[in-house]
């Protein structure tokens, strides 16, 4: 994957750098294979995106990240268009107060154990939605565990 | 005894915050050898030595591509200083570290300063200096150029490096790379630094690549591996270094980052940005008006003192203390212009509206960077031309400069003004913001014309650091006005000084007393068949021949032509096809004489001549048709 595709949020690890004028450039400010980035930010409509590589935030447009083939690091919260169908908790929700609102009357809150079919409809307490790709990847989970699933169904049996 | 020392480091670490702490206002800006880079140098004497400091250009690294980047190495290169201080954040040290790595492979004399020590400090990070200098090799120094510390420190190690001369030893890259760049160094003279030129040719560097005099030696695949390696292996040391020197604790979320979401927010940054910008304009010109207005009252009565009578005294009086005058009254509204716009970028704010506005730059073929630089053309083209040397790109700044002229300045306001007022009386504020729409129109197409006409080229890349926000300093920001506004006073006063004298000239003879027969009416006569087309009288083309010099002198000529400005009569469409001309018509004398020392060749400025005239001849003719038309 390239790092202009990583949704914002996420921590990705360079794997390899693509032939490129600006090589020695991204090399020195340390986008560099086995570093980790995370993707902090975009500008409207969605290009440059602010990254962040060690400590400092550093802007480049999305024809510069596609140079840079990274990996996504599994065990993090990923958003919601990023995962296979299963189960799994909210983790963060990364959206102004409208779109919080939104998906909380969907029943999508942090902490809610949510199920993501095939066809990227989700399966809350609440019912099952269809919220469309640009709610979804604001949505961030992480795989559910077994207890976690056997508590929310007690609690639904109640 | 005279110690050159050069200021080494990244972009936006406070080097110059840290150059003008230690030289204060010794400080004088000039051009770099054959291109318009700002070379920034000062001196301090200290212990009976003179401490010459050099501010280099902030770069990443050695391998340049850029001119920014050339600069520095070919600085450090060719005319090494005694010592080299490279300075690092010491918020964020890594890259900061990798360019000392580079630049201790040059093998110079070299101090390493972590700055914004006082930053750290607050965010939980530590140093342990001694166990740094051991493992670097060299002396290390923490200073903080907002508290002062570490400033005495420094040039006390400076003097000490320049007596000592430390040389570090090289960072070891391992066998592999070793043995290639053993087996490399024979490619160079002797002259070379031999290590230095066989690392950057492993890293694909194209200096190294023309270097080359004493052996074959193939780019493959495989050597772009060894340059990542190479990158990895001063990563992975410079990590193993700061994970035993420095300690860090986790800060929390603070307030700054909370504003910043808002400041850089998707939907409401630019709302923002563009308020903040409309308050700091109006501010500015608040603040400045009434000093603008003082200095015209001081500058009415001066010329008033001297009468003019006589030749002598008419060319006093009418020729320099108007003519000078008239440009000189507005240095105030620049000063205090640059003052915010030292504010913005000393806070760091600036390169996050580039951020914002870079899309949108983008398809004008510029980045956000030329955007702030365009902004500054409202107050004045002068200002403009002159801050396009803070971009990088050769092809980006000669675009801004070349653009700049159709951003509607200050000195047009008052031309506008008048013929609204003549004209449009009705309609005031919807035909200014009309005018200032047809301006930026302009200004966005003429950057795909010059694009596409004069520079053909790649499109400029947008590696950028957002730095963190700091606290602005009064005295940073006023070296920054002081450093932009005096070029105004210095180039802008000189030839403005020689054109008022011509054209006082061309008013004066023959006949002083009727204007008619003077030699401007003459010229205006023989010039007015051009003009045919567009409606205009011989007054309105003689004041735009004056105007050629200082837009605002469209007004005072007409105030001449026609005894004054209430007696100035204009047809609705002659004024809409007169103001439409009027915002780019040609750009003014101060501006070419800034375009001319900026690009540094004539050919910009013919360009710019018969560009800017023709492109508004033609607008203005599609004005006065359509008016014709509806009327």
């Amino acid at each position: 994957m390239r790092l202009s595709e990583v949704p914002v949020g996420t921590v990705v690890e360079v794997r390899k750098l693509y032939r490129s004028d600006i090589l020695p450039k991204l090399r020195a400010v340390g986008i560099l294979p086995g570093v980790k980035i995370e993707i902090i930010k975009a500008a409207p409509m969605g290009d440059p995106r602010i990254y962040k590589v060690f400590d400092k935030l550093i802007s480049l447009r999305n024809s510069e990240a596609e140079i840079v083939e990274v990996d996504i690091i599994q065990d993090q919260p990923l958003p919601a268009t990023f995962v296979k169908p299963g189960k799994y908790v909210v983790v963060k929700i990364q959206a102004g107060k409208m779109s919080r609102y939104l998906l909380s009357r969907c029943g999508i809150i942090e902490g809610a154990l949510i199920e993501i079919k095939e066809d990227k409809k989700i399966v809350t307490s609440a019912g099952t939605f269809d919220i469309g790709f640009g709610r979804l990847s604001k949505v961030f989970v992480s795989p559910a565990k077994k207890e976690q699933i056997s508590i929310s169904n007690c609690i639904q049996s109640f | 005894m005279v110690i050159t020392v050069g200021l080494v480091g990244n972009p936006n670490v406070g080097k110059t915050s840290l150059f003008n702490k230690l030289v204060g206002a010794r400080q004088y800006v000039a051009n770099w050898p054959g291109v318009t880079v700002s070379r920034i140098e000062g001196a301090t004497s200290y212990k009976d030595h003179t401490l010459h400091f050099i501010d280099l250009p902030g770069v990443y690294t050695l391998s340049a591509t850029s001119i920014d980047e050339k600069i520095t190495r070919d600085f450090l290169l060719l005319t090494p200083p005694n010592v080299t201080v490279v300075v690092i954040d010491s918020v964020s040290p890594e890259q900061g570290m990798y360019l000392l790595l580079e630049v201790l492979e040059l093998g110079l004399n070299v101090i390493a300063v972590f700055n914004a020590i006082d930053e750290a400090k607050k965010k939980g990070v530590h140093f342990d200096k001694n166990l740094l200098q051991d493992s670097l090799g060299i002396p290390v120094i923490l200073t903080s150029a907002h508290s002062g510390e570490g400033i005495i420190e420094l040039k006390d190690t400076i003097v000490s490096a320049f007596k000592n001369n430390y040389r570090a030893k090289f960072l070891d890259y391992g066998y592999e790379i070793e043995s290639l760049v053993k087996s490399l160094e024979h490619c160079f003279g002797e002259e070379y630094n031999k290590r230095f030129f066989a690392l950057k040719l492993l890293e694909g560097d194209e200096l190294a690549k023309s270097k080359i005099s004493y052996c074959e030696f193939k780019l493959d695949e495989s050597t772009e591996e060894i340059g990542v390696e190479i990158a990895k292996c001063r990563y992975e040391y410079i990590n193993s270094v700061l994970s035993v020197c420095m300690q860090k604790s986790s800060a929390p979320i603070t307030d700054i980052e909370a504003i910043d979401h808002v400041l850089t927010h998707k939907y409401l940054g630019v709302p923002i940005f563009l308020s903040l910008l409309y308050l700091a304009f109006n501010f500015t010109f608040k603040v400045s008006e009434p000093l603008v207005n003082l200095l015209e009252f001081l500058f009415g009565k001066l010329a008033e003192t001297f009468g003019n009578s006589t030749l002598i005294t008419s060319l006093i009086s009418d020729g320099v203390i108007n003519g000078v005058g008239s440009v000189i009254s507005f240095v105030p509204s620049i000063f205090a212009l640059f003052l915010a716009l030292g504010i913005m970028e000393e806070s760091g704010y600036l390169p996050r509206i580039a951020f914002l506005m870079d899309r949108l730059m983008y398809s004008l073929r510029l980045t956000g960077r030329s955007f702030m630089t365009l902004l500054l053309g409202f107050g004045c083209n002068v200002s403009s031309v002159m801050a396009a040397r803070g971009l990088s790109d050769e092809r980006e700044r000669i675009t801004t400069i070349l653009v700049s002229p159709f951003i509607s300045c200050n000195a047009r306001i008052p031309v506008y003004l008048m013929i609204i007022n003549v004209a449009f009386s009705q309609r005031k504020a919807e035909t200014f913001f009309f005018i200032y729409i047809l301006s930026i129109i302009l200004t966005a197409i003429s950057s795909r014309v010059v694009n596409r006409v004069v520079l053909k080229g790649e499109n400029v890349p947008f590696i950028m650091e957002i730095p963190r926000y700091r606290f602005p300093k009064l005295s940073n920001i006023l070296t920054y006005v002081w450093n932009r506004g005096k070029h105004f006073l210095q180039k802008a006063g000189t030839i403005i000084f020689f054109v008022s004298i011509v054209v006082w000239a061309l008013t004066y003879f023959p006949n002083p007393d009727n204007i008619e027969n003077s030699l401007i009416a003459i010229i205006g006569k023989n010039l007015e068949f051009i003009f045919k087309p567009l409606g205009f009288t011989w007054q309105t083309v003689a004041a735009l021949f004056f105007g050629g010099v200082a837009k605002e002198i469209i007004v005072s000529s007409f105030a001449q032509f026609y005894g004054s400005i209430e007696k100035v009569v204009l047809h609705p469409i002659t004024a809409a096809t007169l103001m439409t001309f009027i915002l780019g018509y040609i750009p003014c004398f101060a501006t070419l004489a800034a375009i001319k020392s900026e690009t540094g060749s004539s050919k910009y400025v013919i360009f710019s001549v018969i560009y800017s005239f023709s492109i508004s001849y033609v607008l203005a003719l599609f004005v006065n048709l359509i008016g014709r038309l509806v009327i």
